[in-house]
């Protein structure tokens, strides 16, 4: 092979002919055909830039395609070692005959690479490794490009199935497994379809089919790539016969970690016995693993199978009574019954170790079971049982029942913010703000402490001690570090991971970035304005105290406090910085400062006096001022006065906002299945206008959610008295992510001031805890659950508002039942309120909308059954009582009997409602000792 | 990026294996445990030991989560984002009241010690000592089918004496241990010590306490084990007296052994840090380690490195590991009263045997325990970046006192071309560095606080800055 001869072979797109002379070529002859290559892959990538007519004139578009498939051959043939992805796509069957001629000292190297980063090249690989020119590859990654690209020559090549076995031993990739092959069809086949089909033609054992897929389920394949090898064995329909046969894998498969896997065992176990094939005692020895699993299926059909055998085999009823006892752990009322249903089948005494460990299970057992344990406990023999509560006094008829006290209502001028415990001190000196800054840089909150460092830099910005330069370059360094990292992101957008060390710098070398316009409307812009109007002032030297600096956690500003900061600001203020000073106006004290503010001079002093309550000021010219006086000074309630100055301002701007929840219902079919899509949606009146200033936060609120977790929570800050707005938004965001479709892991702060026990639950702030409690993600409902158990102990929670929001998101399928029964058993367990208030809620929700969907009311109706028998209550409300007199079908028509069946347990009930209320009562006395301290406080400032 | 290894190499004579037989009518199992004669293995014998194990499904569950431990990645660092992470087998002690099988994961944040005690195994140790242990696939397939009422004939050894084996079958398998695992694994030892018991549940509370850890990849936050009615329950918010466990998805690890469970024992540290669960299965135990987050591996957490920075006393050590080698274990009070050393220098002593593998911690009797890791340690102490960095700095003559404070013990320490501001104080140390920033002395001091140390326990200050 020559040069000359090379060119001309690829130039005529004949494929034999290049083929030839590539094999006959000797290496030396390779080495100098390298630029050949290069010269037609110049020419060729000239060629596919020419207008189409012009390729036509140059060589017709066949030969050039030729001519590239051509040029793989010669890359590999030719020159030294080529890029793996060369192997991508080639012509398998050549490549592999110049490879083999060729035998380069990389090849192995080479193939290996290639195989791991393209599976599909095995056909190469194969030929090469039966060519002798290559030993074969490790075995993960060999049977990984099996599991891409055998699957069309099974058919054809019988020598394969020798190395098909393969397939069963090894789990395969993220990029090929059995599972994601099957996802796609290979001339209209899976390779379930082609096992099964040469199975039947018998090219494959079934019996080696059979056995294989068990044994590969029972090897440490993942969850998604195990699923193939159980589906593939039920799509071959197993006989009785040959089940039976593989009797011993099937029992060893219930100890599979995997879930579905033990479904798998159990159901082909269930088949064998119902042919009554199961030989005797087998099954005890290996279920007990199935028996705590956690899915309630999995745990009901193991204790179907055991109570067979135990009616089969009366003499086994030890084993499988301490077997069915693993069950107890489960939480679901069902499960409690069917393991009751196995030991009441037991016609022998239950010996004493059996009798411990039941008397050992009996307070996790559901309430609705107690009776049939106690039942059986007093049977078989035992001493002491049941145990009633004991809540001292009985209760005789006709005597009124305790009664829980009312939720506790918490008006936003009623609620004390100025706890002392909770005072925030601004920074002294330069060596706490350094400190503070580099602690800031590193971990973006808490969003007090980016709030104290921003007053720190535009207070101390001028303060230069002698070792100035000492102290802060740690600090300079690593701020320039990070803005060097994010400066592709844009500059004071409101985000404090890449605005912090924007502002360090202005502050040190006195360098100012200009502010990038963001291109989405949020509150994060307003919060970007802030950081830079500081930096500006720092850069240029002139300190000066914010005025928005909080003076309590959570954002508060003492009236007092702002009305000196405003006095000493004088008319040198930043526009932003004044607007939020406005907005976290704390409530109490603003008597005393509306006095003190009297001699305010300027538009700000005017604004703030207005916020502070006072009336007959005239409106002035700033609108974003105004807007926030307004806002601050009552939240909930419509400023007409600014409204008819600035109209049209949107929501919560002179106008309060009102929101509205509604779901909203998405559908599609995809491949004959209808999938259904719900979300929640926010009407607000007024409605959000198109522009909205950036220095009008409180509207803003209502817009956009921050993308990340520093900036929300700092955003929960911006307006601490109109967190129902910000609620609203995170009742949105969460309900239109509901089953965790995307990871949206700020959305969960949202929820974290909940949790504060002044934080009212009511309105948006109820449905937002509604939504989360029926959340995928255990994060959010987890949080959510928390969140529910604080509200309900220290009295936020009023039973009926809740029940009826939750119902109402359950019928209109935003919420699904079992979700929010779980959620709601877990908050119920933390005592006997929270029992009382639960089951309240439930029987509101579903009084209240008696068109929830069955499966959601199967869940509510099995809660409301277990916690009014915990409680000793009977269905009293004639709503309640008639709309469960209509509910007749299935299971819902069984509790719904069940639930009417029940009669009040006077003493029982005496009892709860005492500890109930004795709870509520004691869950209320820090809050009260909290407001006293801080009335306190405030009196004696004053 | 590349990560810093040591090349471990196992070399097993045979495969851990389970053989069933019948003998006169009577099914037995054997299993037969196959132990490493490795390079680092100075330990080699044909048989440890060698017995009947009592509960045979709960024992093969035990292993099972042991060996699913050390196969376990709950999080890939950054650093080996290009590598696949390798497992290094179980390591297995064979002492005079049991064995003890321990397992560490392979993102360097779950560390696991299986205690079988004597009274679950009915048998005899032929030779204590510590190897590495094979735990192979089709072994882990062949546990998972023992029966509740089997006769299980448990050996361990390097020869698989009664067993049908293949002797000229040698399996040598070596592994590139990442430095940063076998210092997380030293480092999860390190931990232990420093916890102690804050609840202790019985059987049904804990299973059910364990049902709740909820499936998938779990919330991103770290969880709080709080009371609840008259259990527990894991919260989002943190309460008082709460216990912090970060990355609880790895709890289902235990999910296995959980209907085996007698007790469940809960330790932690007095701020929050990793968290240890001790469960109880019959007479054996199982203590699985946590670190703070899933993302965060047991290597870069530094409390112990104070100890660590004076060399102790060679003969102080001599002393110490003799002690514990003769007794198998024992509580540091004992160790002080019968070895009369001040309590800074054992816990210098005891910190010297741990970074190098030679002492562990059980946190069930309080107590530090011999054995030797197969693993090549000396990497590990040669490599601690920070220690090697305070050192450095000391060296190069970059701890400058600053002179108006030395009752405070403030220094400056130059550094990476700027001068960083530490300040040793009696509520905290405290440095200008973005580690510290970053971190507090959450995962211990930095390097910058490791070299004001140093400087002042060598008492080569103040000099004036």
């Amino acid at each position: 092979m020559d040069p000359h001869e090379l060119d001309d072979a690829i130039g005529t797109g004949d494929r034999n002919r290049l083929l030839d002379i590539l094999i006959a070529a000797d290496e030396s002859h390779r080495r100098v055909c390298t630029g050949v290559a290069d010269r037609w892959e110049e020419r060729l990538r000239v060629y596919w830039t020419l207008p189409e007519q012009e390729q036509r004139v140059q060589m017709p578009r066949e030969t050039a395609a030729s001519i590239v498939s051509g040029l793989q051959l010669v890359r590999i043939a030719v020159g030294s070692r080529p890029p793996t992805h060369a192997a991508f796509n080639i012509d398998y069957a050549a490549a592999a005959r110049v490879l083999a001629a060729r035998r380069p000292a990389w090849l192995q190297d080479w193939v290996e690479s290639a195989l791991d980063q393209l599976p599909g090249c095995w056909p190469l690989v194969r030929a090469l490794e039966r060519s002798g020119a290559i030993r074969r590859p490790p075995l993960p990654s060999y049977v990984c490009g099996m599991i891409a690209a055998a699957r069309p020559l099974l058919s054809t090549d019988p020598e394969l199935h020798q190395e098909f076995w393969l397939l069963f031993e090894y789990e395969g990739s993220q990029a090929a497994s059995m599972t994601m092959a099957d996802s796609f069809r290979w001339n209209g086949e899976t390779w379930t379809d082609v096992l099964c089909r040469l199975s039947e033609e018998g090219a494959l054992s079934r019996e080696r089919l059979l056995t294989a897929s068990l044994a590969a389920l029972r090897r440490d394949f993942p969850q998604y790539r195990s699923g193939w090898f159980s589906r593939f064995h039920e799509a071959l329909k197993p006989t009785v016969e040959e089940r039976a046969g593989r009797l011993s894998q099937y029992l060893a498969l219930l100890a599979s970690p995997i879930p579905p896997t033990v479904r798998f065992a159990l159901r082909a176990l269930d088949a064998i016995d119902r042919a009554e094939r199961l030989p005797a005692g087998e099954l005890i020895r290996y279920v007990p693993a199935a028996l705590s699993a956690r899915e309630k299926g999995t745990v009901l059909l193991a204790l179907k199978l055991l109570g067979r055998e135990v009616t089969r085999r009366p003499d086994a009823w030890r084993g499988a009574a301490t077997a069915a006892l693993n069950a107890l752990v489960h939480t679901a009322p069902e499960v409690h019954s069917a393991v009751l249903d196995v030991i009441e089948s037991v016609q022998s005494p239950l010996d004493a170790e059996v009798m411990a460990l039941l008397v050992q299970h009996r307070d996790f057992v559901a309430p609705s079971q107690l009776k049939r344990l106690d039942t059986i406990l007093q049977r078989h023999g035992a001493s002491e049982t049941a145990t009633v509560p004991s809540g001292g006094v009985r209760l005789c008829v006709g005597e009124a029942e305790p009664t829980l006290p009312p939720p506790v209502d918490l008006p936003f001028h009623g609620v004390p913010r100025l706890d002392p415990s909770r005072k925030l001190l601004p920074i002294l000196d330069i060596e706490e703000l350094v400190e503070a800054a580099g602690v800031l840089l590193e971990r973006w909150g808490p969003p007090e402490e980016i709030e104290r460092v921003m007053d720190g830099v535009s207070r101390l910005c001028t303060v230069r001690p002698d070792d100035y330069s000492r102290r802060t370059a740690p600090l300079r360094k690593r701020a320039r570090q990070l803005a060097r990292a994010t400066e592709d992101a844009g500059r004071f957008l409101g985000d404090p991971q890449r605005d912090l060390p924007l502002l360090m710098i202005a502050w040190l070398d006195g360098e100012v970035s200009d502010r990038t316009r963001p291109e989405e409307i949020g509150l994060d812009e307003f919060m970007g304005i802030r950081l830079h109007e500081i930096a500006i002032r720092a850069a240029k030297g002139a300190s000066k105290p914010t005025l928005a600096l909080p003076t309590h956690i959570g954002g508060w500003i003492c009236p007092s406090t702002l009305v000196s900061r405003v006095r000493c600001a004088g008319s040198d203020i930043d526009l932003a910085d004044a607007v939020q000073a406005l907005l976290r106006l704390a409530p109490d004290g603003r008597e005393r400062a509306r006095s003190e503010a009297a001699d305010l001079p300027g538009e700000l002093g005017a604004a703030l006096r207005h916020a502070l309550g006072e009336s007959g000021i005239a409106i002035g010219v700033s609108e974003a001022l105004w807007i926030a006086a307004a806002r601050s000074r009552d939240p909930f309630a419509d400023d007409v006065a600014v409204d008819q100055r600035f109209p049209g301002g949107g929501p919560d701007s002179g106008l309060a906002a009102r929101v509205e929840f509604s779901v909203e219902h998405e559908q599609h079919t995809y491949e004959g299945t209808t999938y259904h899509h719900h979300s929640l949606k926010v009407t607000r009146t007024p409605a959000i206008p198109p522009e909205i200033s950036p220095y009008h936060p409180a509207v803003r609120v209502h817009v956009r959610a921050e993308q990340s977790i520093p900036v929300r929570r700092w955003s929960a800050l911006v307006w601490p008295g109109g967190l129902h707005s910000w609620f609203a938004r995170g009742a949105e965001a969460l309900g239109s992510n509901l089953d965790w479709w995307e990871a949206r892991w700020p959305n969960r702060v949202f929820l974290e001031p909940l949790v504060d026990p002044d934080t009212p639950l009511t309105g948006p702030a109820l449905a937002l805890l509604c939504t989360a409690l029926g959340a995928k993600n255990p994060g959010e409902s987890g949080l959510a659950t928390d969140v529910l158990i604080a509200g309900i102990t220290d009295g936020r929670i009023d039973r009926e508002q809740f029940g009826g929001s939750l119902g109402s998101y359950l019928k209109d399928g935003l919420l699904l039942g079992t979700r929010v029964s779980r959620a709601l058993t877990q908050a119920a367990q933390s005592g006997p309120l929270h029992v009382e208030v639960i089951r309240s809620a439930v029987e509101r929700a579903i009084v209240q909308h008696p068109e929830i969907r069955p499966a959601d009311l199967g869940a509510l109706l099995t809660l409301l059954r277990e916690l009014s028998i915990a409680c000793g209550a009977a269905i009293e409300s004639s709503e309640a009582r008639s709309f469960l007199g209509t509910v007749l079908k299935g299971k819902s028509g069984t509790l719904a009997r069940q639930i009417l069946g029940l009669a009040l347990d006077l003493e029982r009930r005496s009892a709860h409602l005492r500890a109930a209320r004795e709870a509520a009562l004691e869950g209320r006395l820090p809050r009260m000792e909290r407001w006293e301290r801080s009335l306190a406080a405030s009196a004696e400032e004053a | 990026m590349s990560t810093a290894t040591v090349v471990h190499r196992t070399r097993y004579c045979t495969s851990s294996a389970l053989l069933r037989s019948v003998s006169e009518g009577v099914q037995a199992v054997g299993l037969f445990l196959a132990t490493s004669e490795g390079p680092m293995h100075t330990v080699q014998a044909p048989l440890f030991m060698r017995g009947v194990v009592r509960r045979p499904q709960a024992v093969a569950d035990l292993l099972l989560t042991l060996s699913q431990v050390a196969r376990s990645r709950f999080h890939l660092p950054a650093a080996m984002l290009r590598q696949v992470a390798e497992h290094a087998d179980p390591v297995i002690t064979c002492h005079l009241d049991g064995i003890r099988f321990e397992a560490f994961s392979q993102c360097c944040g779950v560390y696991a010690r299986l205690d079988l005690s004597g009274e679950e195994l009915d048998g005899v140790v032929v030779t204590p000592g510590t190897t590495n242990v094979d735990f192979n696939p089709e072994l882990r397939a062949a546990l998972s089918s023992i029966g509740g009422d089997e006769s299980l004939r448990l050996t361990v050894g390097s020869q698989g004496i009664e067993f049908q084996t293949d002797t000229a079958t040698i399996l040598e398998r070596v592994v590139e241990l990442p430095v940063r695992w076998l210092k997380g694994l030293v480092g999860a030892e390190c931990s232990q010590s420093r916890m102690s018991l804050r609840w202790q549940l019985k059987a049904v509370e804990a299973r059910r306490l364990l049902a709740t850890v909820p499936r998938g990849g779990g919330p991103r936050t770290s969880a709080f084990l709080t009371p609840a009615g008259g259990g527990l329950r894991f919260s989002q918010t943190p309460q008082s007296g709460a216990v912090q466990v970060g990355g609880l998805e790895r709890l289902r690890l235990l999910d296995r052994i959980s209907r085996h469970i007698t007790g469940l024992r809960i330790f932690s540290g007095e701020d929050g840090g990793p968290t240890a669960w001790q469960l109880s299965v019959g007479m054996s135990r199982l203590v699985l380690v946590l670190s703070p987050t899933a993302s965060r591996g047991f290597s870069g957490d530094g409390d112990g490195l104070g100890d660590l920075l004076v060399e102790p006393n060679g003969e102080d050590v001599s002393r110490v590991l003799h002690w514990l080698a003769a007794r198998g274990s024992s509580t540091s009070d004992l160790m002080q009263t019968h070895l009369r050393l001040s309590p800074e220098d054992l816990a210098g002593c005891l910190a010297h045997l741990s970074a190098n593998g030679l002492i562990g911690y059980d946190l069930a009797d309080s107590a530090y325990f011999h054995r030797v890791l197969p693993y090549d340690l000396s990497r590990v102490s040669r490599l601690n970046p920070r220690i090697l960095g305070a050192r450095g700095l000391v060296e190069a003559g970059a701890v400058r006192w600053d002179t108006d404070q030395i009752e405070s013990a403030a220094a400056w320490i130059l550094s990476s071309e700027v001068e960083h501001r530490v300040v040793l104080g009696e509520t905290g140390d405290r440095c200008s560095c973005p580690w510290w920033s970053k971190h507090g002395l959450d995962r211990g001091p930095c390097k910058h606080i490791l070299a004001a140390r140093i400087a002042k326990g060598r008492g080569n200050g103040p000099a004036r800055a």
